[in-house]
């Protein structure tokens, strides 16, 4: 029934869309559109950006279309320009999806909504790959999360996407895994082949030739079409964990999108997005990307768009891994019940978190408002038993902004 | 093995349509270079859609030759302006500006320029040797060892600071360290010293730094001093061919120094992670450290301009090693000549050996042949260049003042840099009138942030044990060797009864 | 005169440094580790700094006079300079960067009319043809500038 529905709605897009897309086509003539690249000139984010661009022009007869990079902060600076950008239609642009995640826990600097944003195609899929060293004894997922020693992967800056699902994937499969955060770029390849990491998790088609030319092997993939390594969502079986695959697929699928700011009239939108999917047919661009190495897989506009709004609606359990994974602190956290320990005349103190497990936390002498039974106190007054509410920032010495004894 | 080498050089030299290629892209990364900002990595991002459906070889000549070749021009401006094109070439400001205001641009101009030809060639003889052993090289150097070299190459601050100016160089240097913490720290995902302003996050532009703290403040001196830049009128400088020879002698003068620069800078771009702009930096303190007369340095010492121009060009032999046969990129530019290889159809991995040896050696000869032919273009530009110091300051400020906005503009094109550049620049004003030295400051910042990153990393893979690896032990003894010959060297002159360094 | 430029600069960069350090007492301590590494000793130098600035100040305090005109000459350049930054953050490329090279060829330099416009025309116009459309670079518009256009396309 819902098949049936869905076809129908489709069908009547696709009658619709011609006739909206001739006149916002004609919008375009003698217009220039700026596309945004929201990286530096010469990644892949570019080189695709630049071939949709041409492309898109090829089919939008009339039109110029000028590529603008705007790197900065992780792309966070592009898709901030993107969205607020006057919703004429003239300006579009490309950011990597793994922003998502930082849209998720709300991280600061973003000023952009993705479930909003005009959404006019993809045209990748990039697979989330395990990749492990030739060398190392782990053949497969299983001796992986069998493993009694703790496996060294290597990620990019903490905050970043790769890092993100690295450890939210650690910590929610209880995968013996110490992160080491910090390599950019191909650094971490580098690193596998000194010994100094084990392991990494990444996109496929950055490890391709890795793994052809036998420094490493996969050993787990999350979503893709290949066949040759099995999918992870087949070797989970808890529902937290499979809801954290299928994020994570669901991000992978949407790679290299195009999109532009809220409330793009409905027509220009049509003609924008029927000169992407002419673009993502035209055999020239096809025949680039494959010599390019980068093969396209394109999806346009409503479709996109509901991939993009499937991903962001997350259950709470999985925003708050995430936001732990983002070692984002919105709010702070709320302990109730008697201080196990107070050491040090009350410069340390120990108690049972929300979640149930110790935390060792660090009273400012000066920060710190210290209440027993009502009345002001200094942290040397605490004394273990004591029962009290002890507000406090999680992470680092977890300072607490207040605490309040009976 | 040799058929392939001399032959390829032969078909090379032999080919009208490939030496046409290069004229062309050695005049464009010319021009490309000789603007304060605009980074090479720009222009070949801007040439790749033309050269989609290029043969392999013909297309990765002309990129790879435009690439080598605006590291080249950059000099023009650090020596006759003091304003640097970027990172490495304020390191040939620092002696290649005060050439100029005693009136021996040319001179000055005549030695980079040959120098970096020079090291070009080095960096690409450096290249070609080093293919077989490449692997265990390159395999060696891990974060600990990256941590090493950066704090070795802050160590040659002592020697920058030189005798008394030694506290405010040290102040500088850890100043300079502290801005490379700004922005978004890897470890822990804080964004330091930025807060809200994302722009920020990436940390503060080199090149917008440099500019403010070198360029900018000695135009503003200039204006204030009056006069040229010069300060020997023309007719006593004798600009002439001469003069620009007198430079280009300069070189084999100083053979033993520029060897080793240029093996220093080829082995520093062969090993990905380390930084492009180390190069420079880093060789500049090893010609101050291992020259006999060291107070020289910062007022016109051709060695200052010899050394940091040999290794900044040597690199970029030495980064194409990592590039073709690893796949991994040794620098920034090249990063976008990888991608630029794959458009080719260029498969970069070990296979290139096997395979295609022809189109290796075709790009190492490409790298020396574009080098020569550069240096030759250039020297019979700068005589004429050098005119240029001599002009009245008054109509040179402007045009300059306005090239460094726009240089920092288009490195970031955010217009919050330009407020960090006003900034930078009064502060780097305050050091120049307050007669604090300034290169302490460029080397902490472009160090400072490889050593941070690699001891952090360091650290979470082997604990605070990991320096007994033993090529880190080596590099410990090379910093206490450095250490100790500084404080040696500054006792010593102190003790020759010096006492101007004891009253700053 | 006990707070002479150098004793001044020394100041200022005492400041920055209690600044940085200050701030980064709120990082979590890997991201303050390098920042106070780095700081407290550049601090403690400074202060070293400091207390020879101030003897050396005692000894010259004679040399303030000739210090004035080139404070006010100094003034001026920062002013345009200053003026140059300014202008091209509210006006934009286009506008701050001819204005600035005329005013300045004129008043710093007292070139002549027809030279001053030559050069300012022939600079505009290589700067164009330079970045707009050969690196195609999006120069700043200037907000004053942006706004006042976005209220005429309205």
């Amino acid at each position: 029934m819902k098949l049936r529905l869905a076809f129908g709605v489709l069908a009547a897009a696709a009658l619709a869309s011609p006739v909206a897309a001739q006149s916002g086509a004609d919008f375009y003539k003698g217009k220039t559109v700026t596309y945004i690249v929201a990286t530096a000139a010469g990644g892949g984010y570019d080189a695709y950006g630049r071939l949709v661009a041409d492309h898109m022009q090829k089919h939008l007869p009339g039109s110029t279309f000028v590529v603008r990079n705007m790197p900065g902060a992780g792309h966070i600076i592009g898709a901030n320009a993107i969205y607020n950008a006057r919703p004429d239609g003239l300006t579009i642009g490309t950011f990597n999806t793994g922003l998502i995640y930082n849209q998720l826990v709300g991280r600061e600097g973003i000023k952009f909504d993705l479930t909003r944003m005009s959404w006019i195609g993809k045209a990748a899929a990039d697979p989330r790959v395990f990749v492990i060293h030739s060398s190392s004894p782990i053949k497969s997922f299983e001796d992986l999360r069998q493993g009694k020693q703790t496996v060294n992967f290597a990620t990019s800056g903490v905050g970043s996407a790769s890092y993100v699902e690295t450890k939210i994937l650690a910590d929610a499969l209880g995968l013996p895994i110490k992160i080491i955060a910090g390599y950019s770029g191909q650094e971490d390849m580098m690193a596998m082949r000194r010994n100094e990491i084990t392991g990494i998790i990444g996109s496929r088609s950055s490890f391709e030739d890795f793994v052809k030319n036998g420094y490493a092997r996969f050993i787990a993939q999350i979503g893709g079409s290949e066949k040759d390594v099995p999918q992870l969502a087949s070797l989970v079986t808890d529902p937290e964990g499979k809801a954290l695959v299928a994020l994570i697929q669901s991000q992978g699928e949407i790679a290299r999108l195009t999109a532009g700011p809220p409330g793009i009239p409905a027509d220009r939108l049509q003609a924008l997005r029927a000169a992407y999917r002419k673009a993502m047919d035209d055999r020239e661009l096809q025949a680039r990307a494959e010599k390019m190495g980068r093969p396209v897989e394109p999806a346009v506009g409503e479709e996109v768009e509901k991939m993009v709004k499937e991903a962001l609606n997350q259950t709470p359990k999985t925003v708050a891994l995430l936001a732990a994974a983002l070692e984002v602190k919105p709010q702070t956290a709320k302990a109730s019940g008697p201080l196990l320990d107070v050491q040090d005349k009350g410069r340390a103190i120990v108690f049972n978190g929300p979640d149930g497990k110790q935390v060792k936390s660090e009273p400012s002498g000066s920060r710190t408002k210290i209440t027993i039974a009502g009345k002001e106190a200094k942290r040397g007054d605490l004394k273990a038993g004591m029962s009290c509410e002890i507000e406090y920032k999680p992470g680092g010495d977890n300072e607490p902004t207040t605490i309040a004894c009976k | 093995m040799l058929e392939t080498m001399f032959g390829t050089l032969y078909t090379l030299l032999s080919t009208p349509a490939y030496m046409g290629l290069m004229l062309v892209a050695v005049l464009i990364g010319i021009w490309v270079g000789l603007t304060p900002g605009i980074g090479g990595k720009l222009s070949i991002a801007l040439a790749i859609p033309f050269i989609y459906g290029w043969q392999a070889i013909p297309g990765a000549i002309f990129l790879l030759t435009m690439h080598a070749v605006n590291g080249t021009s950059g000099q023009i401006s650090s020596i006759m302006f003091g304003v640097p094109g970027d990172g490495d070439d304020a390191a040939t400001v620092l002696d290649g500006y005060p050439m100029a205001k005693r009136g021996e641009a040319g001179r000055a101009l005549g030695a980079s320029m040959t120098a970096s030809g020079v090291g070009g060639i080095i960096g690409a003889i450096v290249f070609a040797l080093m293919i077989p052993v490449l692997e265990p090289v390159v395999l060696a150097f891990s974060p600990a060892e990256f941590f090493l070299l950066a704090l070795l190459g802050i160590t040659f601050i002592a020697f920058l600071a030189g005798g008394g100016g030694m506290l405010k160089g040290i102040v500088v240097g850890l100043f300079g360290m502290m801005l490379a913490t700004v922005g978004m720290d890897p470890q822990t995902g804080t964004a330091r010293f930025a807060g809200e302003q994302i722009f920020l996050w990436d940390g503060i532009s080199l090149v917008t730094a440099v500019l403010a703290i070198f360029a900018v403040p000695e135009m503003i001196a200039l204006g204030v001093q009056g006069g040229s830049i010069s300060a020997v009128p023309m007719q006593t400088a004798k600009v002439s061919y001469r003069q620009l020879l007198g430079g280009v002698l300069e070189v084999p003068r100083h053979w033993w120094l520029v060897i080793r620069t240029s093996v220093i800078g080829a082995v520093i771009g062969m090993i990905p992670g380390l930084g492009g702009s180390a190069a420079a930096w880093f060789c500049y303190g090893h010609a101050v450290q291992t020259s006999r007369t060291p107070e020289r340095f910062g007022k016109g010492a051709v060695e200052g301009v010899i050394a940091p121009e040999t290794a900044s060009n040597a690199k970029e032999g030495g980064s194409l090693l990592p590039t073709l046969f690893f796949g991994i990129p040794g620098s920034s530019g090249m990063a976008i000549l990888l991608g630029a290889f794959l458009i080719l159809g260029i498969q970069p991995g070990p296979t290139l050996i096997s395979d295609n040896l022809n189109l290796v050696w075709m790009l190492i000869w490409a790298l020396v042949v574009g080098n020569v032919m550069a240096v030759a273009i250039l020297l019979v530009f700068a005589r004429w260049a050098a005119i240029l110091t001599f002009v009245r300051g008054e109509f040179l400020i402007p045009f300059v003042l306005t090239m460094c906005v726009f240089g920092s503009f288009v490195n970031e094109a955010q217009w919050q840099n330009l407020v960090v550049l006003a900034l930078l620049s009064a502060i780097g004003y305050g050091l120049l009138s307050a007669d604090w030295p300034r290169a302490p400051f460029a080397i902490g910042l472009v160090l400072g942030g490889i050593a941070e990153e690699s001891l952090h990393k360091a650290l979470a893979l082997w604990g605070p044990g990991f320096f007994l690896r033993p090529l880190s032990l080596v590099l410990i003894g090379l910093i206490a060797l450095t250490i100790g010959w500084a404080i040696y060297s500054g006792v010593r002159r102190r003790r020759a009864g010096q006492l101007e360094s004891l009253s700053t | 005169m006990l707070v002479n430029r150098r004793v001044a600069f020394t100041l200022v960069m005492l400041a920055i440094l209690v600044a940085m350090v200050g701030m980064a007492a709120r990082y979590p301590p890997d991201a303050r580790f390098m920042p106070w590494v780095l700081g407290i000793p550049a601090i403690a130098l400074c202060l070293l700094q400091l207390g020879r600035d101030l003897r050396a100040a005692r000894r010259a305090a004679g040399e303030a006079q000739g210090e004035r005109r080139t404070v006010r000459r100094e003034a001026a350049m920062w002013a345009y300079f200053l003026g140059l930054v300014g202008g091209i953050l509210f006006f934009g490329f286009f506008l701050a960067v001819p204005v600035f090279l005329l005013v300045f060829l004129r008043q710093w330099a007292r070139a002549s009319w027809p030279l001053a416009l030559g050069l300012v025309a022939a600079t505009s116009v290589i700067y164009y043809l330079v970045f707009v459309q050969g690196l195609n670079v999006a120069l700043h518009q200037g907000f004053v500038t942006q706004y006042v256009l976005e209220r005429f396309a309205e």
